[in-house]
């Protein structure tokens, strides 16, 4: 069952040119901030865009070598024509990198449409929902003309319902990892995961509720070995995932922008659907770049507490600068658990032996 | 060319040592003190008889008195990376060490960030908070990729009228209005001031180069919404008036007119004396152009956008604080590629400029953001050429003086070569 999950990212682009060629319009954003809920009510299909790992080489005629893997493979992804397919680009403002690719996309490819949303940075201030509603009503607005789609309530719900059933889905399987010999591995769940963020959300449901099925088949453990939480951003390749396991580690929870922070919080199915999408992307898990850390901290350590975490792994996005600044902070809440932490740079071509060493000495620490 | 010393330099010097007296003596007079990045209204906060201490000038202190390696190495030992902003690894280093320029740094009473195009600005100043255990403000400014509307304006308007309610709680005092309005007008006239001042480097032989600028900036940015600020810039304006009629250049040869994108090296300064020995003068910089009133014909708005953010005289508490707000917006106009390409090019015909030296700054990735991309446009543009190079505004170790200057040996003289046969 996992394979259908890899081959949604394996075959990522081969599928988007065939959606495209059924007359389906595409539109790409580049974090965990997609809105895809607002994109898929006018009729849109969201994909995440990424690259798929490095050397990069043409990004760097356009991107400064200071600026993050993830931010290198998606410009030189999209400079090689891999996602031509693509009607537009949205960026909900998160971080100074993703302006980059934002910018770059703007300055170097042929695209229609693209759209910069202002979020709010500091997202706990009273002011903010109202504003970003506002952002949101425009963002809707400018959707609807530019490809004559009609973004109403109804829509709007249906399409929150189906992106909660998939992140409520992927939850569950999140879930099953608090048990003391788990049947899942890290690398399958990471796999579900990333996979939700480029395949149509009603396939993915059904694909979700399979595995479920098939999990609750299962009677062996998917592994053995200290159980870890992955902490960082951006992590696009699932291979860093089996590379942990394979090292003799289980990976049974993260904190990533490609894992539990997409899918731990749903949008409030009741009330204006466009003031709870606020709220979720407001004040569900951010990312640290959104501001206060406070209430990201205090989450990090119930999930080590829920998920009978052993050990942490930074796996840290070399440049990623949002990721360094709550590090002492991270480190403080995780020693308190007596959680002992191990931090591996991240650059755009993956190392299995820096993976493999930093889980020995995790190992060392435990 | 004639050339002598800049007058006012000497009042610069004494309101800049001034702005540091007042900070060190601002305890035992009993004021309140805040730290906050340069981007903080300051005009609101010294309406509110507070003494602001301001990150950016700090960090660049810190840098210029060649105490970075010391004080970023204390802040990696706490734990943080190297590559968030490098002014504020030195803020933080020298809080960590309590070891700085100016001695001990005067403890705050509450902590500011806002975010006026800069995300650092309030991660950098809520993890200081954290570590100081003091109170802590923020204010977060739109980016404005896109027209700016109603919404964006009632956004800051409603912060700011909120952050001027808890200072008055906080003081116990409420904000007096004549005042109020006073300091406001008065950070208008200064930023209006200083884009005057740049202007008159648009005259050939400049009257004053980029490294005057950055230090004849500090009233725009430090002092904003002084008297001290608005009366230099008048006797500044004076005193250049009567360069340009005289001829008095900033240097005595000025072979090609540079401009210089980003926050320079403060470790480094000695770079433009390097390049005046060449002949060539930074006459411009974006940079500094940034801290004055800006042009709004660059941001490719419509004309009702143009109106919403158009400056206009206050006259009640709640009208300078939409002042304070339209200028955040104003500043954030800046941003987006196109605008900030628009911006680049114009700057190259108003100020004559040879050649661009564009600073790519791995110590501050919002202002160098899309700048290879940025560069070509520029040069299709004007037909001017760009020479990039990596190094950092804070960060000596993100540079390379060797291949640094090589390369603008290289691009100064094939710049004289084309001047020369043109």
């Amino acid at each position: 069952m996992t394979d259908n999950f890899e081959n949604l990212l394996e075959r990522r682009h081969e599928n988007a040119n065939r959606w495209k060629g059924e007359g389906k319009k595409i539109i790409g954003y580049i974090c965990s901030y997609g809105l895809e809920e607002i994109v898929y009510a006018a009729g849109l299909q969201p994909v995440r865009v990424f690259g798929p790992g490095g050397p990069y080489k043409l990004s760097k005629e356009h991107i400064q070598p200071y600026y993050c893997q993830h931010c290198h493979g998606v410009v030189d992804e999209a400079l090689k024509g891999s996602y031509d397919y693509l009607e537009g680009l949205i960026f909900p403002y998160t971080c100074e990198h993703g302006r980059a690719i934002y910018d770059s996309w703007g300055a170097n490819m042929e695209v229609g449409y693209t759209r910069f949303i202002d979020m709010p940075s500091q997202t706990d201030l009273p002011q903010a929902q109202e504003f970003f509603v506002e952002e949101l009503k425009n963002f809707s607005g400018s959707l609807e003309s530019a490809f004559d789609a009609r973004i109403t309530k109804e829509n709007l719900m249906a399409s929150i319902k189906l992106h909660n059933r998939n992140r409520a889905l992927l939850k569950e399987i999140y879930g099953l990892q608090m048990a003391e010999e788990p049947l899942v591995s890290g690398a399958e769940v990471f796999a579900a995961v990333m996979s939700s963020t480029v395949a149509p959300k009603e396939e993915h449901n059904d694909l979700l509720a399979g595995f479920l099925r098939e999990l609750g088949e299962r009677e062996d453990p998917a592994g053995a070995g200290p159980r870890l939480m992955l902490l960082g951003t951006e992590l696009h390749d699932p291979e860093v995932v089996k590379a942990i396991e394979e090292a003799g580690a289980r990976v049974v929870v993260d904190e990533l922008c490609t894992g539990t922070r997409l899918v731990w919080e749903n949008v409030d199915e009741n009330g204006d659907p466009l003031a709870a999408i606020a709220r979720r992307y407001l004040t569900g898990v951010n990312c640290p770049i959104k501001r206060p850390a406070a209430g990201r901290m205090a989450h990090l350590g119930n999930m080590a507490e829920e998920f009978k975490v052993e050990g942490a792994l930074v796996l840290h996005p070399r440049h990623c600068d949002p990721n360094e600044w709550d590090m002492p902070f991270i480190l403080e809440t995780l020693k308190q658990r007596d959680i002992p932490v191990v931090k591996v740079e991240l650059d755009e071509v993956f190392s299995p032996d820096n993976i493999r060493n930093a889980v020995d000495e995790l190992k060392s620490k435990l | 060319m004639l050339t002598e010393p800049l007058q006012s330099w000497k009042v610069c010097k004494e309101l800049a040592n001034n702005f540091y007296e007042k900070q060190r003596g601002a305890k035992s007079e009993g004021k309140t003190i805040v730290w906050g990045g340069a981007s903080i209204p300051c005009d609101i906060i010294r309406a509110m008889d507070i003494v602001p201490i301001l990150g950016e000038p700090y960090g660049a202190l810190c840098t210029a008195h060649q105490l970075s390696e010391e004080l970023m190495a204390t802040t990696e030992e706490y734990g943080f990376g190297r590559s968030f902003c490098a002014y504020s690894r030195n803020f933080v280093g020298s809080v960590l060490k309590n070891k700085g320029p100016l001695g001990e740094m005067p403890e705050p009473d509450f902590i500011m960030g806002t975010k006026s195009g800069c995300n650092d600005h309030i991660t950098w100043f809520e993890i200081l908070a954290r570590i100081k255990n003091k109170p802590y403000i923020a204010i977060d400014a739109p980016m404005l990729y896109e027209e700016p509307g109603p919404h964006h304006l009632k956004y800051l308007e409603d912060q700011l009228t909120e952050f001027l309610e808890s200072l008055e709680k906080m003081l116990g005092r409420k904000a007096d209005e004549e005042k109020f309005v006073e300091f406001i007008k008065l950070s208008q006239q200064a930023g209006e001031l200083w884009t005057e001042v740049l202007e008159f480097c648009q005259k050939v032989p400049a009257p004053l180069n980029f490294k005057s600028q950055l230090s004849l900036m500090m009233p725009a940015v430090s002092l904003k919404g002084t008297k001290e600020a608005v009366d230099f810039y008048h006797m500044l304006l004076d005193e250049l008036e009567e360069r340009v009629k005289k001829g008095i250049a900033a240097v005595p040869e000025e072979k090609v007119r540079l401009l210089w994108d980003n926050i320079p090296m403060w470790y480094y300064m000695q770079i433009f004396n390097y390049v005046e020995q060449k002949g060539a003068v930074v006459v411009v910089s974006p940079y500094v152009l940034g801290f004055g009133g800006g042009n709004l014909a660059q941001a490719g708005i419509s004309p009702e956008a143009e109106a919403l953010v158009a400056q206009s005289e206050p006259t009640s508490i709640q009208e300078a604080i939409r002042e304070v707000a339209k200028e955040y917006l104003r500043s954030s106009l800046r941003h987006n590629l196109p605008a900030k390409t628009r911006q680049f090019s114009q700057i190259v015909r108003d100020y004559s400029v040879d050649g661009c030296l564009i600073h790519s700054n791995a110590g501050c990735k919002n202002l160098s953001c899309a700048r290879l991309d940025l560069v070509r446009s520029v040069e299709q543009d004007t037909g001017v050429p760009c020479m990039v190079f990596q190094a950092s505004n804070a960060d000596p170790r993100d540079f390379n003086e060797e291949d640094t200057l090589a390369k603008v040996d290289r691009f100064l003289d094939e710049l004289m070569e084309s001047k020369a046969a043109s």
